[in-house]
């Protein structure tokens, strides 16, 4: 994958370039790592706090008859109480999901921290994001959900979706709730258009030539099917380099666009564009939703021999 | 591994055109571009053989569009199967870095 500058800058002045960020969070991974085990230190205390407030009502509950049978003035405080006790109850279960949704940060920076193949680079790459989507917004407490939500969509399972799922439900602010339709709708992979004074995206100029429409605004990723890999193999190593260079130097702005190079497909059970690289054709899907190009099959031209309607013909 | 070439097309309105024609490992048509192409070349000599390829088209059969096989469902944005990053498929060819990646490095 391309590796090419992704620089983001703020309105009060240059940010570091995405290769000096990705070395920052190598740098910073001992300290959050540090964050990570203070972090789980505290969600075990939470969660030893809420089981002895679970305990204390559970005794309260227990005690409440015999404190009935006593005084009319225990009575009146019993009631009191038991006034209270819903209260207490919901704020348990307040401290559960604090200690879960905490669980589940912990859990995404461990993994962060620990690997380091293509998809984590991916993750920090969005987590990047969403810090200067948060620091526009001047939202850092949807800081977590954000992280947490970005995370598991990265994921793109069924399950990862469900758990983002219940994690929106657990939240029922308005603004979490823009959130997790920006990370559905997959626009949390480029930061929202009035930002845009303030990031840049990944390599292109601070004015770099961006046209209206979401198509323009950010870089795609290039993902290979299996079978256009084993396509790829059937090329010689040079022709090879040339190709994937190709791939990623006219697919990953505007994949979508009709020019002399990309042309759109007749609909079929493959590709709906094609790509031309000399006499290489590559087949190829856009998912401008997530802002991914498929590469889907990659075909070299026909020698002066065919079949037609099985019969061989030179030509 | 998939091959392609430039057939004639006779359009519903009888013009003729060429399009580029997909074919799978089995030499049966998979699909064809949508709209008519046109020769291109990066030098005299590139848009010479791409006129050449043309001409070859004028020597098979002419095609209709009723001819591409039309698949019940259009294709889905993204493989559900796994797929590999730019870099993964660099890595698995024992390919060179981006040539960005290059200039940033020198």
């Amino acid at each position: 994958m391309s590796t090419s500058p992704r620089c983001c800058t703020t309105s009060e002045g240059e940010l570091p370039r995405a290769s000096t960020m990705k070395s920052l969070i190598l740098n910073s991974t001992p300290l959050i790592l540090d964050v990570a085990i203070f972090i789980l230190d505290v969600s075990t205390l939470i969660l030893n706090l809420t089981l002895f407030i679970l305990d204390v009502s559970t005794l309260i509950l227990d005690v409440t008859p015999l404190i009935l049978d006593l005084t009319p003035f225990i009575l009146d405080s019993t009631a009191l109480i038991l006034d209270l006790t819903p209260l207490i109850l919901d704020s348990t279960a307040l401290i559960l999901d604090l200690t879960l949704f905490i669980l589940d940060v912990s859990t995404l920076i461990l993994d962060v921290a620990r690997t380091s193949s293509t998809q984590s680079q991916r993750i920090c790459r969005n987590v990047c994001y969403v810090l200067l989507i948060c620091h526009a917004e001047r939202s850092w407490p949807l800081l977590p959900t954000l992280v947490v939500a970005t995370h598991v969509y990265g994921q793109r399972s069924e399950a990862s979706r469900n758990a983002l799922h219940r994690l929106y439900q657990r939240c029922s602010e308005a603004s979490v709730s823009t959130c997790y339709t920006a990370v559905c709708d997959g626009s949390i992979f480029s930061v929202p258009r009035h930002h845009n004074a303030c990031v840049e995206r990944p390599g292109r100029g601070r004015h770099g030539g961006s046209r209206s429409g979401k198509d323009h605004t950010t870089m795609y990723d290039i993902d290979y099917t299996q079978e256009a890999l084993e396509d790829l193999q059937w090329f010689r190593k040079h022709e090879q380099n040339i190709i994937v260079d190709g791939i990623d130097q006219q697919l990953r702005n505007e994949p979508t666009s009709e020019t002399r190079n990309r042309k759109r497909m007749q609909v079929n059970a493959y590709a709906e564009w094609e790509l031309r690289i000399g006499d290489v054709r590559v087949l190829y899907n856009v998912d401008t939703q997530v802002r991914i190009v498929e590469i889907q099959r990659i075909g070299e031209k026909r020698g002066n021999t065919f079949f037609f309607r099985g019969r061989r013909t030179d030509i | 591994m998939i091959t392609w070439n430039y057939r004639v097309f006779r359009e519903d309105d009888g013009d003729y055109v060429i399009r580029e024609v997909f074919y799978a490992e089995d030499d049966s048509i998979i699909g064809c571009t949508a709209n008519a192409v046109e020769p291109f070349g990066r030098s005299i000599e590139e848009l010479t053989t791409s006129i050449m390829d043309f001409q070859a088209a004028l020597a098979l059969p002419v095609l209709t569009l009723a001819e591409i096989p039309q698949p019940a469902m259009p294709p889905k944005k993204r493989a559900n199967g796994r797929t590999l990053s730019s870099a993964d498929v660099r890595t698995r060819l024992g390919l060179a870095a981006p040539s960005s990646d290059k200039k940033e490095k020198s």
